[in-house]
């Protein structure tokens, strides 16, 4: 019996070390190089959008600071496959992508998490995004144009109203609810450029794409190259 | 020896009533977890049900007229549609008929909790295409498989599938 318990604890011990070290030095999983290549074959686009804002407070509403494993402010997206209805669960970082979504949401490096960046990787297409993990009808609903042969997008920055609350788990505090309705969009492309420069030094500039607030049909299939 | 054997004997009766109790309570202690396992329970019900999720068309697709009707009178008729597929010019009218609903009952020691939902939808669908010059091309009103994506089901009825008709 006490070699039984030796040998469980000697598989155990280690590999529960090991996933923590690893949550812990690989908290943010930055792109993978079959996503840049995918982009240099211009299959995809890079995606970049930050998110900002207050919490109840003033203070600013960091989301992703400190944030070693998942992150809770998660989001949907819709593609033509759920008929543009924002279906699909996206949680940035870790974790990012292990629901019913295929679509990664990557933190590219820590400065860039701290700072409220992620990048998605999305093949040309019209895109909705829902700021709630499980989308529910009158949550409102952003556009996300992604043309052909635009290797890296800037979509904006989705400036956030929100509640904070203390996180027992992982520390600090995290985004515990959302005012939907304040959610504002800015255009910070300045910024866009560095992190790009920074992190994605392998692409060109992106160029700015601001998302938009959707109502009426869905639109699907490919989106001009030219903004409308 | 005697007291010896009057004292392993006894113990052998303590054992063998302590096991004869065992016998007699694991029935009784099976009986409790049931009876709290009731307490705690889920109940499941499905229940014939028979209603609609979203704006369900009703104008019959054979009064859109191929060559005839255009975008504008579909716009007027119809109302917008749930989808646009500007590349192929198709306009999707989506609905979902529910036919079978849940109702789902926790009874627990802190209370009884309900909740409920759909099953069994069939996902409707009208597609309409127009051509060129705006007027209807293609209608056709089917039903979308659970398991084939929204994008696939498109690019196959676009090419002739999907119970197509021209």
């Amino acid at each position: 019996m006490p070699s039984l318990r030796l040998r469980r604890n000697g598989i155990a011990w280690p590999l529960l070390c090991l996933v923590l070290v690893a949550c812990a030095t690989h908290g943010e999983v930055a792109a993978m190089p079959q996503e840049l290549s995918a982009v240099a074959a211009r299959g995809t686009a890079a995606v970049l959008i930050r998110f900002d804002g207050v919490d109840e407070n003033g203070g600013p509403l960091r989301p992703f600071v400190g944030k070693l494993a998942p992150s809770y402010l998660a989001f949907s997206i819709g593609d033509s496959d759920s008929g543009g209805v924002p279906l699909k669960g996206v949680r940035p970082g870790y974790f990012s992508g292990m629901g019913v979504s295929q679509y990664h949401a990557r933190f590219l490096s820590k400065e860039s998490r701290d700072e409220g960046w992620i990048a998605l990787f999305l093949p040309p297409g019209y895109y909705y995004l829902a700021l709630t993990e499980i989308y529910y009808v009158g949550v409102p609903q952003w556009r996300l144009e992604v043309p052909s042969g635009i290797p890296a997008i800037y979509a904006g920055t989705f400036y956030l109203s929100g509640e904070t609350s203390p996180d027992f788990w992982w520390g600090g505090r995290y985004v515990s609810a959302l005012n939907q309705d304040a959610t504002q969009i800015r255009d910070e492309s300045d910024l866009a450029v560095k992190v790009a420069r920074r992190d994605l030094s392998s692409l060109p500039p992106p160029v700015t794409r601001l998302v938009k607030r959707h109502s009426g049909p869905y639109l699907i299939g490919i989106p001009p190259a030219a903004a409308n | 020896m005697t007291s010896e054997l009057a004292c392993i004997t006894g113990t052998h009766s303590r054992v063998s009533g302590r096991a004869a109790s065992l016998i007699v309570h694991i029935p009784l202690a099976l009986l409790i977890l049931l009876a709290a396992g009731s307490l705690c329970s889920c109940i499941v019900l499905p229940i014939p049900h028979n209603h609609v999720n979203g704006r369900a068309v009703t104008a019959d697709p054979l009064t859109i007229k191929v060559g005839v009707t255009t975008q504008e009178d579909v716009l007027l008729r119809l109302g917008d549609p749930d989808a646009i597929w500007a590349d192929e010019r198709v306009f999707a009218y989506t609905w979902d008929h529910v036919t079978w609903a849940v109702v789902v009952v926790i009874v627990s020691y802190s209370g009884i909790f309900g909740a409920g939902g759909d099953l069994g939808a069939s996902h409707e669908v009208l597609l309409v295409q127009f051509d060129e010059s705006s007027h209807v091309r293609r209608v056709n009103r089917t039903s979308k498989p659970e398991n084939v994506p929204w994008g696939e089901f498109l690019k196959n009825w676009a090419k002739g599938g999907a119970g197509a008709k021209p």
